[in-house]
């Protein structure tokens, strides 16, 4: 099934950027499967997710970003940042415990000033 | 001093921005003032040129005159015709007893002829001296949409026939008038007193101030219980100072110190601007206590009753804070933290921040109090002494994260050790090298036995080690471990059991969101969200239907709110009151947010208001339910809803509100709409059509050409913030600053963020300031940075009243320097 979900990733240093953009639903979820496993990881030590261009999570994408973070602190002890988290995201990742495993600011650049650029 | 009587207080509120209140002040006014100032005040209402306002302060003028026993004052206005008296708003409002009969007559034969500006007095003499007969072409003036003319033609039928409203109800609770909606509960009250308080949730959880006002106004009719619970509700996040009197007037006026003590409960568990207007709050409720004898003593009231609360109350608010710790928003959490430092010396608190470090879930809040706990240093957690080895800790975590296949053998039976008698980091890390060097099966039961003991980190990695290594021996455990307060391994557990039997993980899921703990509940909910939606809309709605806390149903919400649909939508709706009014709030800003999420959506949310009864398709659940269906579960098998049901005088404003979107939206974009989303809605599951419309809309800032200053289509803009928001956003309509979700523009009586540049500094904490076209009072708590004259700045503030000089008088919450 097609969808109009996307996931934009780009490094910049030692920073990974991922933007979902649009409903992470359970076909966003694939969708961002396939992008996220295509990334190499070498070199990479901070992974940070902007959520400013979706608003929105059901539970299956939900399920399928925590499973990436699961991965991305287990394997690879990267460090996780979230920026641009609306309020229902934020409630609804503070459900599953996902508030926990990562940082949160308000901007991408307010991730980097208080973590260094990388 | 300053006057602050009751009626000058109401003299004030003729001034308010707020017509409700206005109304209300005139109504009140009526009944209790005397003086020549109101009257006076009260003239030039009557004189002035909104029509409704004129009417209700014509009738309030000759009540009080009645009351002071004046003779009654002709107006300017028609004279009498013949032997007939005229027909004035005065002869209506205040007949002479011979003018009563001639009146009757003139109206009864030629109602049509009655000038619009005559038929509300028209009404309200025919409510005092009408009979049944008249009520027909009443009735047809209840179309008219002017309040000014409703309210009086509901007052006159509730008086001559009572019956004949019950038509008129879904049309009258759906007004786009909050006074017409309370004068309407009001009068279905008498009827139906369960739908009225209904109607009255709806009102108090609106986003727009003015209906909450008019909630408040009408609350004072129903059962103070009751509505004590939806005022408190309300007070956790109300800003805006109409309002927040409206609560204290209603709570004040039938003190009880349960209500004194329960605000002192919220005031130390919210922000600090909002628990110093909920301070001012708890002040007056305590003079009113004293007043009616509920205290007494040396003390002062609220000092009284602060000592009160210490002794008897903390136990039992500590014993929720553990929950609320657990779920609370990070300011909400930091304020707790805050108050627990402060408190950390009475004894009750000491234990219970101690009984923290025994929770996962708020182990981290223990940590971070644990220094100013009393005689702290003995409270350092002791380090088992067993470990095998003698490297200090440092060395040993150094070392098992070094271990590789080729060292493996020489240490394995080290970290075994390290697994079974470390330190929780050392036995984490030990499991870990488990996992990835060995393949012994001794290491199985090791893992298992750690599962069993309360340190996260040990049981998440045992846990990923059995997972990986033997699945079937978590299998005996999921229930325990869906029931772990870490969520960590909690979400673990969810994935797995769904992997591993999609249908008992369910079951065991419901099964903890039906236990009467109301952690076990809170933690159900968190594994809910995990699994596909689905599976588990019933449960969720049945529990949402049962659940009577509302931090715990704030969780189910969230799940809802995240899976939203137009279907979803039409089975929240049809959820009825749990057992707290707090909850049953909770549940009807959830509909409108959700509804507003669908309508931006751009779903065509307008459907007929009371549609016939049908039978629903059988709902694509993973299993039948297997106990008697509650009524989520069988949603169309109920009675035929009463017309005047809130569930359906709720679809009749929907259709109101999207009836009025499709006309604020331009034709190409209607257009559009139609021949697009619409149509999809028409041919692929609503669920499907969210999805995609959420998508379309999120992209619409790229899809759009960009000008040369990039601005996001109002549409867009309002999508993203209104798909998640919390109690205070879902209360802004308007521009929202991205980071701090405070509005950008000027709002009575709300937070605002403006940008102008400072008239003129007064002194340390006062300054003028102007924004656009507006002028500013501005006083700040505590001193400002310097200012000078002419600088631009950026005010984040809240604005409360307008001065007699236009200038509007403003509480400064932050200043910033501006752009030049």
């Amino acid at each position: 099934m097609t969808t109009n979900f996307a996931c934009r990733t780009r490094k910049d240093g030692a920073w990974l950027i991922i933007t979902p953009v649009g409903y992470l639903n359970d076909q966003g979820g694939t969708v961002m499967n396939d992008v996220i496993g295509a990334i190499d990881l070498a070199g990479i030590t901070t992974v940070l997710f902007d959520f400013g261009e979706c608003t929105l999570a059901n539970s299956q994408g939900i399920a399928c970003l925590l499973d990436h973070c699961d991965r991305f602190a287990e394997e690879f002890q990267l460090k996780l940042v979230f920026c641009r988290l609306s309020p229902l995201l934020r409630e609804a990742f503070s459900l599953v415990g996902l508030m926990e495993m990562v940082s949160t600011f308000g901007t991408e650049q307010e991730a980097r000033s208080a973590l260094g650029h990388g | 001093m300053a006057d602050t009587s009751p009626e000058r207080q109401l003299l004030e509120q003729l001034r308010s921005e707020k017509r409700t209140l206005r109304v209300n002040a005139v109504v009140q006014l009526a009944k209790t003032a005397a003086s020549g100032e109101a009257l006076k005040a009260l003239q030039e209402l009557a004189d002035g040129s909104d029509r409704e306002l004129s009417f209700f302060a014509a009738q309030a003028i000759s009540r009080i005159r009645s009351r002071r026993g004046d003779a009654r004052a002709e107006g300017p206005e028609a004279p009498p015709t013949g032997s007939c008296p005229a027909i004035t708003r005065t002869s209506l409002l205040s007949p002479r007893r011979d003018e009563i009969e001639p009146l009757l007559s003139r109206i009864r034969s030629d109602p049509a002829s009655i000038p619009e500006e005559l038929q509300p007095p028209a009404a309200a003499f025919l409510g005092r001296y009408g009979s049944e007969g008249d009520v027909s072409f009443l009735a047809h003036w209840l179309g008219d949409g002017q309040s000014g003319l409703i309210i009086p033609v509901i007052e006159a039928i509730e008086a001559l026939a009572p019956h004949a409203l019950m038509a008129h109800f879904p049309m009258l609770l759906a007004s786009n008038h909050p006074i017409v909606r309370i004068r309407a509960i009001a009068a279905l009250r008498k009827v139906d007193e369960q739908e009225a308080e209904a109607h009255l949730s709806e009102l108090l959880a609106s986003r727009k101030s003015e209906e909450r006002i008019a909630g408040l106004s009408a609350a004072f009719a129903f059962p103070f219980p009751r509505i004590r619970e939806y005022v408190l509700s309300i007070l956790g996040d109300e800003q805006d100072p109409e309002v927040l009197h409206g609560c204290e007037t209603l709570l004040a006026s039938n003190p009880e110190i349960d209500t004194a003590l329960r605000i002192l409960d919220l005031i130390d568990t919210v922000p600090k601007p909002q628990a110093a207007r909920l301070s001012a709050i708890f002040k007056e409720i305590s003079v009113s206590a004293s007043a009616a004898g509920l205290i007494a003593g040396p003390d002062a009231p609220h000092e009284a009753i602060l000592k009160l609360w210490r002794r008897e109350r903390l136990r039992k608010f500590l014993a929720d804070l553990e929950i609320q710790i657990a779920v609370a928003s990070p300011t909400r959490r930091e304020a707790i933290e805050d108050w627990l430092a402060k408190n950390i010396q009475t004894p009750d608190v000491a234990a219970f921040v101690e009984k923290l470090a025994l929770n996962p879930a708020t182990e981290d809040v223990y940590r971070r109090l644990a220094d100013f706990l009393p005689h702290a240093a003995s409270l350092q957690p002791v380090k088992p002494e067993t470990a095998p080895s003698k490297l200090p800790e440092p060395e040993k975590l150094d070392l098992l994260g070094r271990l590789d296949a080729t060292t493996w053998e020489k240490h394995a039976p080290w970290v075994r050790d390290e697994a079974r008698f470390g330190s929780p980091a050392t036995r984490a890390l030990a499991f870990r090298c488990l996992m990835k060097l060995s393949r012994d099966a001794e290491d199985l039961p090791l893992a298992e036995s750690a599962l069993q003991q309360d340190e996260p980190a040990v049981q998440l990695a045992a846990f990923i080690l059995l997972e990986a290594r033997s699945p079937d021996r978590l299998v005996p455990r999921l229930s325990d471990l869906l029931a772990l307060p870490d969520p960590k391994i909690r979400g673990k557990a969810v994935r797995f059991a769904l992997k591993w039997d999609e249908r008992k993980a369910v079951e065991s899921i419901e099964k903890m969101l039906r236990s009467t703990d109301k952690t076990l509940r809170a933690q159900a909910v968190s594994c809910l969200i995990l699994v596909p939606f689905e599976k588990i809309r019933n449960i969720l709605l049945r529990a949402l239907e049962a659940e009577d806390h509302p931090a715990i149903a704030r969780r189910l919400i969230v799940v809802l709110l995240t899976n939203p649909s137009k279907e979803l939508l039409e089975r929240l709706d049809k959820i009825q009151a749990s057992s707290n009014p707090g909850v049953t709030m909770l549940i009807a800003q959830a509909r409108m947010d959700m509804f507003d999420t669908l309508l931006r959506l751009g779903i065509d949310m307008q459907q007929p208001a009371a549609p016939a009864p049908k039978r629903e398709e059988a709902s694509p659940e993973a299993a039948p339910p297997e106990k008697p269906q509650t009524a989520v579960d069988q949603p169309m098998q109920r009675e035929i809803p009463k017309p005047y049901a809130v569930s359906e005088v709720r679809q009749a404003i929907r259709n109101r509100q999207a009836e009025l979107r499709a006309q604020q939206k331009p034709p190409d974009a209607k257009n559009a709409e139609r021949e697009g989303l619409a149509g999809l809605v028409r041919r692929v599951p609503v669920p499907l059509v969210a999805a995609l419309a959420v998508i379309l809309l999120a992209l619409l800032p790229i899809l759009l050409p960009r000008s040369t200053e990039p601005r996001v289509p109002e549409t867009s803009r309002k999508a993203s913030s209104k798909t998640g928001r919390g109690q205070d956003e879902r209360r802004a309509e308007e521009k929202v600053d991205r980071l701090t979700g405070i509005p950008t523009e000027f709002r009575m009586g709300r937070p605002c963020k403006l940008t102008g540049r400072v008239l003129k500094t007064i002194d340390k904490k006062t300054f003028l300031f102007e924004s656009e076209t507006r002028q500013y009072r501005c006083v700040a708590p505590a001193s400002l940075p310097m200012l000078l004259d002419g600088e631009q700045i950026v005010v984040e503030m809240l604005p409360y009243r307008t001065l007699p000089n236009g200038a509007i008088a403003a509480e400064v919450m932050k200043v910033t320097a501006g752009k030049q």
